[in-house]
């Protein structure tokens, strides 16, 4: 896919920007100290306060239009009737919660208001109202009955969904007495879209025992004073604020946790049963057939046990292999992973490891399992040399001899664990350090033979980590003790490494698609003294 | 007015549930007190044990999708999340919580106003739900084909087009990021082509399409995708308006009256 820098742009649209950087073009108005306010082509100040209605001026702030002081009264009545106190109400409940919370009463009177922006109460709803009635009357106008309109509308529990009438929670609507009594008050003629929202609801009534609620009386007359549905939604935007400010206040003043408290057991759980966490588990039989493999051998303790456990937690289905039954077992069972038992000086249970993934796709070798012997050259004897060649050299090639058909139908990677004693060279470990001398040798030749079937090969070289391998050397702890000691003064980083820190390497390494034959070092410096 | 129904309020008695339900959190009761809670499950799974073994990232996908995400689901999301961290200072969200910051506004209220703008249906939050429809109905079909079609008729695609007159160099940069994932999914690729085939046209990705398209591979709701960009955006946007809560209001332009017009 070809990414370019290039925008396209059109000059024509960054001119316009540039020409309107810095400066404010209105079409309504603004503020000009020293000369006046404006709005809508009225100086603020000169026609407006004082000598206009607060709700002519919401209007105009709205709309653009001016209308009269007594049509802004009716609609001052209208924003009476949304202002009760009651927190069942949604939005109001917001500001008792709020209240209850300690917000500030500006914040709690914003998010109830904020609330009404709803698709089933509030003033959301007045757009549909306004909509509906302006529709019902074209349809009227070309000969469709109220009856006919009514029949027309889509139904919910056998009764017609019209935004305006059946009122929810309650039948019938005393708000819109109040609203009427203002506008019979003031002589407003009933214009034909009320004359057609009453017709609506006498079919209600008789059919359905049910009425027109406040939103289908004020959208009626609203749309016969001319007002679009967005125009009667920018008008009301603030119909509520006032009933939140009141149950805002109403909580503010009792105790905290008071308003409608709820016990734990309040609320209905109905989700999942309590489940431990699993490091990684597979959602669904896609993810399944993309989990990736690996064997980590030698992973019941030290860094192979890390290993095991870093790759389980990346996502990997592990299975991690050792000598010692028992101990195999436990590891297993503590990190959630299969385990086969194998001596890697073992033909035979080499074989038996490679048989698991026979036919399987593995993406994830490491050849961890590894033994050290130090004993002065004088007294290494033929068995010795045989025991540490056979598990650290011979074991994991075969490894890979008998995995190579799983390895190469995932393009998978191996990384060789050896040691920087190899390159360093340390007294009485020679068996060791030409095991896996051996290693990392096989490693460079594997990764060339190995490259054109995608199967990557390289090592890690730890130096020294404090891992129980330090334990199996033969020493006694006096010694051991001594020896660390001493060891860390020649570590550049003055420590032993853990075997958290070789295991982030090991999986980095092995997701390194770009790199084969490659020995990596993770030991605090060793390597350049 | 017709006296009958209208004005006689009559309660519908409508049965309302006993009690709030949910499928997300559990609170344990604590033994001697029922307001307390002992423990809580997110899921089913112990708080106290995905503080200790888990993402904040796979916990956040935990309380929408109900379930952990697997690893490539995870970086995916969380690359999402860093790519939208931060809607920038230029963007209106963030104008906003500036204003906030630099009128001495209780830092209480940044956040909220932030979101608010956040969730605008122009280059913002209330385009992802569309989009993520757009993107599930159209990934089966040519992209080139497509966007030929809506250029020729002049018809937006949600989540693309051009911004300020051009490509979204950026939004197309995370895209091309985030499709190189081993957890891209259809939508992704697919709007990789189809803003491929809008280069020409100086239109491509924008940054809620971007976002669309990953959490529409990934599984969430379309109608939860303007909530989630809010949630995405909103630590740049609240960093933003506290930087300059401490400054005077002088530091931020006040537009002078000789460059202010009044046209009408």
């Amino acid at each position: 896919m070809g990414m370019s820098e290039k925008t396209f742009s059109d000059q024509h649209i960054i001119d316009t920007l540039n020409a309107r950087r810095g400066k404010i073009i209105s079409k309504t108005g603004g503020w000009f100290p020293g000369k006046g306010v404006f709005s809508h082509g009225y100086s603020m100040m000169d026609d407006l306060v004082g000598k206009k209605s607060y709700f002519q001026i919401v209007v105009l702030n709205a709309t653009g239009k001016m209308i009269s002081t007594e049509f802004a009264h009716w609609i001052e009545v209208g924003y009476s009737c949304l202002s009760w106190p009651d927190p069942r109400i949604w939005c109001n409940q917001i500001g008792a919660l709020a209240g209850g919370a300690r917000t500030s009463a500006i914040a709690a009177t914003a998010m109830g208001v904020l609330a009404t922006d709803s698709r089933t109460y509030g003033v959301y709803p007045l757009k549909e109202g306004v909509q509906f009635i302006q529709t019902a009357l074209a349809s009227h106008q070309q000969g469709l009955s109220a009856e006919q309109i009514v029949a027309n509308v889509p139904s919910r529990g056998g009764k017609p969904l019209i935004v305006g009438y059946i009122r929810p929670i309650a039948k019938g609507d005393e708000r819109i007495r109040a609203m009427a009594s203002i506008a019979e008050g003031y002589g407003f003629p009933v214009g034909p879209h009320l004359e057609l929202a009453m017709a609506i609801e006498g079919v209600l009534q008789e059919k359905y025992d049910e009425g027109m609620n406040v939103n289908g009386y004020v959208s009626a007359v609203m749309a016969d004073h001319g007002f679009s549905p967005d125009e009667v939604y920018q008008i009301f935007t603030t119909l509520v604020a006032s009933g939140v400010t009141a149950c805002y206040l109403d909580t503010y003043h009792q105790a905290p946790d008071t308003f409608l408290p709820l016990r734990c057991d309040d609320i209905d759980y109905q989700g999942v049963a309590v489940r431990p966490i699993p490091d990684f588990q597979p959602t669904n039989q896609r993810e399944l057939a993309m989990q990736k493999i690996a064997l980590v051998t030698g992973g019941n303790s030290g860094i192979g046990y890390a290993t095991a456990k870093l790759l389980k937690a990346r996502g990997y289905a592990v299975t991690i292999s050792g000598r010692n039954a028992q101990r195999v077992a436990e590891a297993a069972n503590e990190l959630g992973v299969d385990a086969v038992v194998a001596d890697m000086a073992n033909p035979a249970d080499v074989a038996r490891l490679a048989s698991h993934f026979q036919g399987k796709a593995l993406n994830a070798l490491v050849n961890n399992a590894g033994i050290a012997r130090f004993i002065p050259m004088q007294f290494c004897s033929a068995a010795d040399f045989d025991e540490v060649m056979n598990t650290n050299v011979r074991g994991p090639l075969d490894l890979i001899k008998g995995l190579l058909p799983a390895l190469e139908k995932a393009k998978g990677s191996i990384t060789n664990v050896s040691s920087a004693v190899v390159n360093n060279g340390l007294a009485n470990a020679v068996l060791y350090a030409a095991s896996k001398g051996a290693l990392e040798a096989a490693t460079k030749s594997l990764a060339i033979e190995l490259a054109p079937v995608n199967v990557r090969v390289n090592a890690v070289s730890p130096g020294a980590i404090d891992t129980p391998i330090i334990t199996k050397f033969g020493l006694d702890e006096q010694t051991i003790a001594a020896a660390k000691a001493h060891m860390e003064t020649q570590i550049p980083l003055r420590r032993y490494g853990k075997a958290e820190e070789v295991a982030e390497i090991i999986a980095a390494q092995l997701e390194s698609s770009y790199t084969t034959g490659a020995i990596w070092a993770v030991d605090g410096g060793v390597n350049v003294t | 007015m017709q006296e009958k129904n209208t004005n006689q309020v009559r309660s519908r008695n409508e049965i309302f549930a006993e009690r709030t339900s949910t499928k997300i959190y559990l609170e344990q009761p604590s033994d001697d007190n029922p307001y307390i809670a002992s423990a809580a499950f997110c899921h089913g799974y112990d708080v106290s044990e995905l503080m200790a073994k888990r993402s904040f990232t796979d916990v956040f996908y935990l309380l929408f999708r109900g379930e952990l995400p697997a690893p490539d689901e995870v970086q995916i999301l969380q690359q999402l999340m860093i790519a939208l961290i931060n809607p920038g200072p230029r963007h209106p969200a963030t104008r906003a919580a500036m204003n906030a910051g630099i009128g001495k506004t209780d830092p209480a209220h940044i956040l909220p106003i932030g979101a608010a703008l956040l969730g605008g249906e122009y280059h913002s939050g209330g385009l992802v739900e569309e989009a993520m429809r757009f993107l599930r109905k159209q990934q089966n079909q040519d992209a080139a084909v497509c966007a030929a079609a809506h250029v020729e008729s002049s018809t937006p695609i949600p989540g693309f087009g051009a911004y300020y007159g051009g490509i979204d160099l950026l939004a197309n940069k995370h895209a091309a990021q985030l499709a190189q994932l081993p957890g891209a999914g259809k939508a992704l690729k697919w709007g990789m082509q189809l803003s491929y085939a809008l280069e020409a046209k100086g239109m491509g990705w924008l940054m809620p399409g971007v976002a669309s398209a990953v959490l529409s591979d990934l599984g969430f709701q379309p109608k939860a995708g303007v909530c989630l960009y809010q949630l995405m955006g909103a630590p740049g946007v609240v960093a933003h308006g506290l930087e300059l809560a401490n400054k005077p209001i002088t530091a931020m332009p006040f537009v002078s009256d000789e460059n202010y017009f009044i046209e009408r």
